[in-house]
């Protein structure tokens, strides 16, 4: 009796917590381990859009490897990702040691600096687009101005890829400008007087007091945007298409061109788990050094 | 003395030309950085003719015929029905279904659900594209596509693992005290958390809400590519729709963006409080 009566408690405290979780535990299984794992099955296959594919073991792997579009998309992804990170997190910095002084209307100013942020992509692309489309837009008439030529930024393949790495970096500094100076609010105040009266130049106080207060938070905020760099779609989709000439096609974007107007489901999968095992790597170990950092 | 009272007055006027400095610098640096959305909402003003011809930043001819343009012959009112109706079921659903969770990742500290925890923070890397693909197959064959149905399930399931995790971290910082003393007045742990454990964090909520309706609001590529039928369509897709067309109505697309821009922008105003506070926390505890 006394164990059934037990047994029955037990039972009883889990239902609220196994009531709770399942809604979400619902969405994530359908939405995405459902995918994942045919994504998985996918890419052993040589399946098309519709209709179902025949296994053919690595193939799509060593076609994806071998293929030409794919080492030109790695070599964007990575100039892309890299310029995106550096660029964001630069310009956020400065942006946040320069809101970190005393002037006057900083919510002002933090809030205009935070509004690329939050537009739509297709917005800003809008907006973007129209600034470079032609050789007489605002962005050329300023460079003929100064007496440079115009340049065509949508058809020539280099500075296509200097466009949408200075979209990326216009999009996302705001968030790393906005988190490190919450960091940076917190920083005790004495400490700087302290540094000060030591007689501590600027650079000084900057590297010695101001920036070992900022690694957690500028880790974080590296690890983000690594992985937004990595995985953008939108912003490449909609302000090049990936072009001119595949200069800029990520390998997201290979993937969806390969799925959704090759027909090809199997090789785009092999791709998107690729992509997969290089984001996750990449998370496990900074995760780790972060938490080595921490301690 | 008088030596020293003429040093400090020297100081503090290099001081205050310092942060005049500063501020003229940032001034620059903000109209900028925001100078294509100003352009943008200037340009949707302008007459198409004016706006193709001349690069002037304010308009000759202040005009708001591009709006009542797109109103009537581009049908936008179905557009903006369809992104509100998206935006506010998805987020509905997402914001309930992580409350829930994030209230039981917070409380118990059980072996399979911290594994749930960490399989959501996991969750929030994903390429989308991987889980696009099989999901286009899979909502073809059950016959889903070009319904509004399943891009609500799949915003929802975007929501759905860093709202939990912002959840999560809001009922963390609140102590438990509180609904274990209304547990012994009686009330069922259900009951104390709708009545106790909700009204306590409501800038969490607050946070949540506008993180989920800027994230569905802004959504392109989902709606995009299962949303075909033109009247299905929401007001990003209808923005990018202008671009491929041969002969693209600039000002029209300028207006367009503006009226997709204006409801975040609102939020923004009002509420940026919480979604700064929201994007820093939830990211950076774990």
């Amino acid at each position: 009796m006394e164990r059934i009566g037990g047994k029955r408690i037990v039972n009883r405290k889990w239902v609220l917590p196994l009531v709770f979780i399942l809604p979400s535990l619902l969405f994530v299984l359908l939405v995405n381990i459902y995918p994942l794992l045919s994504g998985i099955a996918y890419s052993f296959t040589n399946k098309k859009l519709l209709g179902s594919g025949t296994f053919i073991g690595l193939k799509n792997y060593t076609d994806v490897f071998a293929s030409e579009d794919f080492k030109k998309s790695i070599g964007f992804t990575l100039t892309f990702s890299i310029s995106g990170v550096l660029g964001s997190f630069v310009f956020g910095l400065l942006a946040a040691l320069l809101l970190n002084t005393n002037i006057p209307a900083r919510s002002f100013f933090r809030s205009a600096m935070l509004l690329p942020w939050i537009v739509p992509s297709v917005v800003s692309v809008t907006c973007w687009r129209w600034m470079v489309l032609k050789d007489t837009s605002i962005i050329n008439a300023i460079i003929t101005a100064f007496g440079g030529d115009p340049i065509y930024f949508l058809s020539d393949q280099k500075w296509a890829v200097v466009l949408v790495c200075a979209l990326k970096i216009w999009k996302n500094f705001p968030f790393v400008a906005v988190s490190i100076l919450a960091a940076l609010q917190g920083v005790n105040r004495n400490l700087f007087e302290a540094a000060r009266l030591d007689g501590a130049n600027s650079w000084q106080v900057f590297w010695n007091i101001t920036w070992p207060h900022l690694i957690p938070v500028a880790t974080t905020t590296t690890i983000l945007l690594c992985i937004w760099c990595f995985n953008d779609f939108e912003n490449l989709f909609l302000l090049t298409q990936g072009g001119p000439m595949n200069a800029t096609t990520n390998i997201v974007i290979l993937a969806y061109n390969y799925a959704f107007t090759k027909n090809s489901v199997g090789k785009a999968s092999a791709m998107a788990i690729l992509q997969l095992i290089v984001v996750l790597t990449f998370s496990l170990i900074s995760m780790r050094n972060q938490k080595q950092v921490e301690e | 003395m008088s030596g020293g009272v003429h040093v400090i007055h020297t100081k503090t006027r290099a001081k205050k030309i310092r942060r005049i400095a500063v501020f003229v610098l940032l001034l620059g640096f903000v109209f900028v950085l925001d100078f294509p959305i100003i352009f943008m909402v200037l340009n949707s003003l302008k007459p198409n003719d004016e706006l193709l011809k001349t690069l002037t930043f304010l308009p000759d001819n202040w005009t708001f015929e591009n709006y009542i343009a797109v109103f009537q012959k581009n049908n936008l009112m179905v557009y903006i029905k369809n992104s509100f109706f998206l935006t506010a079921s998805s987020c509905l659903i997402a914001i309930s279904a992580s409350a829930l969770a994030g209230y039981v990742l917070s409380r118990y500290r059980h072996g399979a659900i911290q594994t749930y925890g960490s399989l959501l923070l996991m969750l929030q890397i994903f390429p989308m594209i991987l889980v696009l693909i099989p999901l286009f197959v899979f909502f073809t064959k059950l016959g889903m596509l070009d319904k509004h149905i399943s891009v609500i399930l799949l915003y929802t399931a975007i929501c759905v693992p860093y709202s939990t995790c912002m959840f999560r971290a809001y009922f963390d910082s609140i102590g438990k005290s509180l609904e274990e003393a209304a547990w012994i007045d009686g009330c069922t742990k259900f009951q104390a958390f709708v009545r106790i454990v909700i009204p306590l964090t409501w800038p969490g909520f607050i946070a949540v809400t506008i993180y989920c309706i800027i994230l569905c609001w802004n959504e392109f590529m989902m709606a995009n590519l299962f949303l075909r039928k033109s009247e299905l369509r929401t007001l990003p897709v209808v923005i990018r729709s202008f671009i491929s067309s041969d002969s693209t109505n600039w000002a029209q697309m300028m207006a367009t963006a503006t009226i997709a821009f204006i409801p975040v922008f609102i939020l923004f105003i009002f509420f940026q409080k919480y979604m700064i506070a929201g994007y820093t926390d939830g990211g950076t505890k774990e």
